[in-house]
């Protein structure tokens, strides 16, 4: 680079200038070193690193949907953050966490630690503590962590919807079952808008000739049987005049059965007449037995009185 | 590699079309690199161009900061709300204010702070680089690059971080305000949201790239300088517009790149 001054006839006009600049670039230098600063604070204070800690080590069989970083919860609340994973000698995840130590209180020595992985969304760490008066967790205690994988279930399910499929594809194959009664249905509806209707399809076309057959006698007899019923000296118009005499009968009877009551009324009275006679006769059978009993005393006093007759035998009348 | 322009020829003899591509590339690179030395060179400001360099910071940051900070609050409350409010409705509210400070301002923010600056003053800068430029300054010589290059490159790169630092944190700020309302209570459970999206990868990686968006904006318009008279008389906007987007996809790619693999 040569140092040579700008022509001042070809340089550009200078912009108007801005009052208090120098002020202005210093105040914006300063406002952005410390929105640097802030921010950087923040994101260190919002990772946790101004915070004491304590380690937990989880224990998994696999540490799939486990990310670093990721919240351990409890009751909802993020208690820890996975700071690290590896896998062990022992051929399981080691999950490392760190735990505030002010919301370290919550864990016991008695915790469950789960790891939840849905269909949808993450994998989840939470704790569960059922015992709060137990012993708190150590720092760096290892738990095994129970897993619940609702997407463990996905490979039955497939095989499933596979035999599913399967049976779906066999149903509806040409010469499935299926199939076959779907024709034999397309058969019986077929035949139910034929000449026979339904009888086609139930009984077949031999015995849907018969029905109609019986059918067509049974309204053959019917024509004849309403012709002898209801056609002219047919047995309607005989029963009809059989019961216009029947009547005339019934009146007849109903006369004879007024006289017949005129006789029982008579019967009556001469019983009555009987009855009163029957009364009177008793007080003549008194007075006769009176008599007797008088002619008796007769007789045994003219017995006792008359020594040689000893027939002492009365005969009534 | 001499950094002025006006030794190069009209016509250069020697090499063909890419050759001449790469050495003209190689040039920039080597001008673009002194001019941001320049900028971080306590020594480089002078009096005047201390002046200049405040005047032209004033322009790019002071000026455009209230505008740009209004829009983007504006923006990020809009979509935060249609976030939220869309996530709600798929029962995935908690993953609402992740997704937007993952995408708004992670990603677009300073993309957008980026283009914001570089149409409102790398434009402006070009069109005096090249109007310079063809009355046949000569952007080599010591004392324009200090008084003319150099502020304004400080400028707009200061601009470009200003910008993105300040909406950023507006933003993050109004997303809280949106979702949970005017209440201290879901401070811890924000702070925690804000310090798992900003891991040791991603916060580093984000203010490499608000520098990187910044120099890359304050060196596409030097471009203009290395070219000949004539070239730069023929309009430089479309060339270096280019080269500003071919600079920033390659940095978003990049810093997808170290984000996500």
């Amino acid at each position: 680079m040569t140092d040579s001054q700008p022509d001042p006839l070809t340089a550009e006009p200078p912009r108007p200038p801005i009052p208090h600049a120098g002020a202005k670039t210093v105040a914006m230098v300063l406002m952005t070193l410390l929105l640097l600063a802030g921010f950087v604070l923040y994101v260190m204070f919002a990772r946790g690193v101004f915070e004491e800690t304590q380690r937990l080590v989880l224990l998994a069989e696999n540490s799939e949907g486990v990310t670093i970083g990721m919240d351990m919860t409890f009751s909802g609340f993020a208690l820890g953050r996975v700071r690290r994973i590896e896998l062990g000698e022992d051929g399981k995840a080691h999950i490392h966490i760190d735990i505030p130590t002010r919301d370290a209180r919550w864990l016991r020595t008695s915790s469950v630690f789960t790891l939840e992985r849905g269909v949808v969304g993450g994998a989840k760490l939470r704790a569960h503590t059922g015992l709060l008066d137990d012993p708190p967790l150590p720092d760096g205690a290892r738990r095994d962590v129970l897993i619940g994988d609702a997407t463990a279930g996905i490979p039955q399910l497939v095989t499933s919807l596979r035999e599913l499929a399967d049976n779906l594809v066999r149903i509806t194959a040409d010469e499935s079952p299926l199939n076959a009664g779907i024709a034999n249905f397309r058969t019986v509806t077929g035949g139910l808008t034929g000449p026979r209707g339904a009888l086609d399809g139930l009984l077949g076309t031999a015995g849907a000739q018969r029905i109609h057959e019986s059918l067509e006698q049974t309204n053959r007899l019917l024509a004849q049987t309403n012709t002898r019923l209801y056609g002219k000296d047919g047995l309607m118009d005989d029963a009809q005049r059989a019961t216009g005499e029947l009547n005339a009968l019934l009146a007849d009877v109903r006369a004879s059965l007024k006289k017949t009551d005129a006789l029982l009324d008579e019967a009556r009275g001469i019983a009555v007449n009987a009855r009163v006679a029957t009364a009177d006769l008793d007080a003549l059978r008194s007075e006769v037995e009176t008599s007797l009993r008088r002619v008796s005393g007769l007789i045994e006093e003219v017995n006792r009185k008359w020594p040689f007759a000893r027939e002492r035998e009365l005969k009534l009348p | 590699m001499p950094l002025s322009s006006s030794a190069v020829p009209r016509h250069t003899p020697r090499g063909g079309g890419l050759t001449r591509l790469l050495r003209r590339e190689a040039r920039f690179v080597l001008y673009a690199a002194a001019a941001l030395i320049a900028v971080f060179s306590p020594a480089n400001y002078s009096r005047p161009v201390r002046q200049a360099t405040a005047q032209a910071v004033c322009f790019s940051a002071w000026q455009a900061l209230p505008g740009y900070a209004l829009l983007s609050v504006l923006a990020g409350a809009v979509l935060t709300h249609i976030v939220a409010v869309s996530a709600a409705s798929y029962g995935l509210s908690h993953l609402a204010l992740e997704a937007v400070v993952r995408v708004y301002v992670v990603e677009l923010l300073p993309l957008a702070a980026a283009l914001f600056v570089a149409m409102r003053s790398g434009l402006d800068a070009l069109g005096r680089l090249s109007r310079e430029r063809a009355r046949g300054a000569d952007f080599g010589t010591p004392a324009l690059f200090r008084q003319q290059v150099a502020p304004g490159v400080a400028a707009n790169l200061l601009a470009v971080i200003v910008l993105t630092l300040t909406s950023g944190l507006l933003v993050l700020a109004v997303a809280y305000l949106v979702v949970y309302g005017v209440t201290p209570w879901g401070l811890t459970y924000y702070t925690r949201l804000v310090g798992q999206v900003f891991d040791p990868v991603t916060a580093p990686v984000l203010l490499l790239k608000i520098f990187l968006f910044g120099a890359a904006v304050a060196i596409a318009p030097l471009a203009v300088v290395l070219d000949a008279p004539y070239r730069a008389a023929s309009g430089s906007e479309m060339r270096a517009m280019a080269r500003l987007l071919f600079l920033l996809v390659t940095i978003e790619g990049a810093a997808l790149v170290l984000l996500h693999f």
